[in-house]
């Protein structure tokens, strides 16, 4: 692992970052957490205990849903799959994201224009 | 390789059940241990295939679930919220009842049937088999809403096992039926024994096989 990210600038985003990964596919736990490592090109590690209670809170606000897989090795899995209101808080997240990028960047690396300060 | 993998089991239950000690037993916290077993034992299971020890993999899995106290804190109020654990069965439970009655009903009509037939006076076999579909029909719902049910003393059963203890012992109780039809066609003895024995040999064995892999379901009273 090179360079990795801080884990509170993370924090806030875990939501849409499961959101983005069920969007893309129906999974469950374990093979979520192998996504995410994925996605971050191996520059990020979301905790499966995070995950979990993430999980959790998504399905209470009814951004997903889960549902019982079959038995394998000795157990069955729980799977999540996205829900239409969760796509459209994706999409709202997303778009948030963006525009919080947009201010940011201006923020830490914006030249301060003199004669705009009356 | 089923001896080692036996302890590994009992390594992750332990752990498991050590996180979330003195937390109010609910449905709700059952399943998601049961949802973080399987996470820890498909991770270990890699690491082993890798080629690390049991006893490493584990600790490696452990360490890389990370830290399950805010969970465990969250399932501890969720079991002190009667109003969240009513919701969360509220469904299942629906089901399971419904299931229930129907299944009680069907059995009761069956015998009905049978009896009704019985004292028109027609012949033996008619009265079995004029009862004997409801009656299998009747039972197989009352154990499937059973089993998929939660009570005080043990939590409900995953839906496809329950399936397969149903089916098990519908096919015994049609291994009876069949002989009691056979016997009271031929009035043959040998014939009933016959007609029934491959679907009681059946039956017996499925359920006996999911009796000894059964993992304890019930409810630690604390």
């Amino acid at each position: 692992m090179g360079k990795t990210i801080s884990t509170d600038l993370i924090r806030g985003h875990t939501s849409t970052i499961i959101l983005n990964v069920l969007q893309q596919g129906d999974s469950y736990g374990y093979e979520i957490y192998q996504k995410i490592i994925q996605l971050s090109d191996h520059r990020y590690e979301l905790k499966e205990a995070t995950l979990y209670s993430a999980f959790r809170r998504l399905e209470q606000d009814g951004y997903i849903s889960s549902y019982w897989g079959d038995e394998t090795q000795g157990g069955r899995r729980k799977y999540y799959r996205i829900t239409d209101s969760g796509r459209d808080f994706h999409k709202q997240s997303k778009d948030e994201w963006n525009i919080a990028k947009e201010i940011l960047n201006q923020l830490i690396e914006g030249v301060i224009d003199l004669e705009d300060s009356k | 390789m089923k001896i080692r993998n036996k302890t590994l089991d009992h390594k992750i239950q332990e752990y498991l059940d050590r996180q979330f000690e003195e937390i109010k037993e609910t449905q709700h916290l059952f399943e998601t241990k049961e949802e973080l077993f399987m996470n820890l034992k498909e991770r270990s299971m890699d690491l082993i295939k890798n080629g690390k020890e049991e006893e490493e993999a584990f600790q490696e899995a452990i360490v890389s679930m990370g830290n399950l106290s805010s969970l465990a804190e969250e399932m501890r109020q969720y079991g002190e919220d009667p109003v969240k654990q009513s919701i969360y069965s509220r469904s299942q439970e629906r089901v399971s009842t419904m299931g229930i009655v129907i299944g009680v009903l069907l059995t009761i009509f069956g015998f009905c049937n049978s009896a009704m037939v019985f004292f028109m006076s027609r012949p033996l076999n008619v009265v079995v088999g004029s009862g004997f579909l409801f009656i299998m029909l009747g039972i197989s719902l009352i154990t499937y809403s059973v089993l998929t049910r939660e009570t005080q003393s043990r939590f409900a059963m995953n839906k496809i096992r329950a399936l397969l203890y149903t089916v098990a012992i519908s096919t015994i109780i049609f291994g009876f039926f069949t002989s009691a039809f056979s016997y009271s066609s031929t009035r043959k003895v040998y014939v009933a024994i016959a007609a029934c024995m491959v679907f009681v040999l059946i039956g017996v064995g499925m359920y006996l096989y999911l009796m000894l892999t059964e993992k304890s379901r019930l409810k630690e009273n604390k």
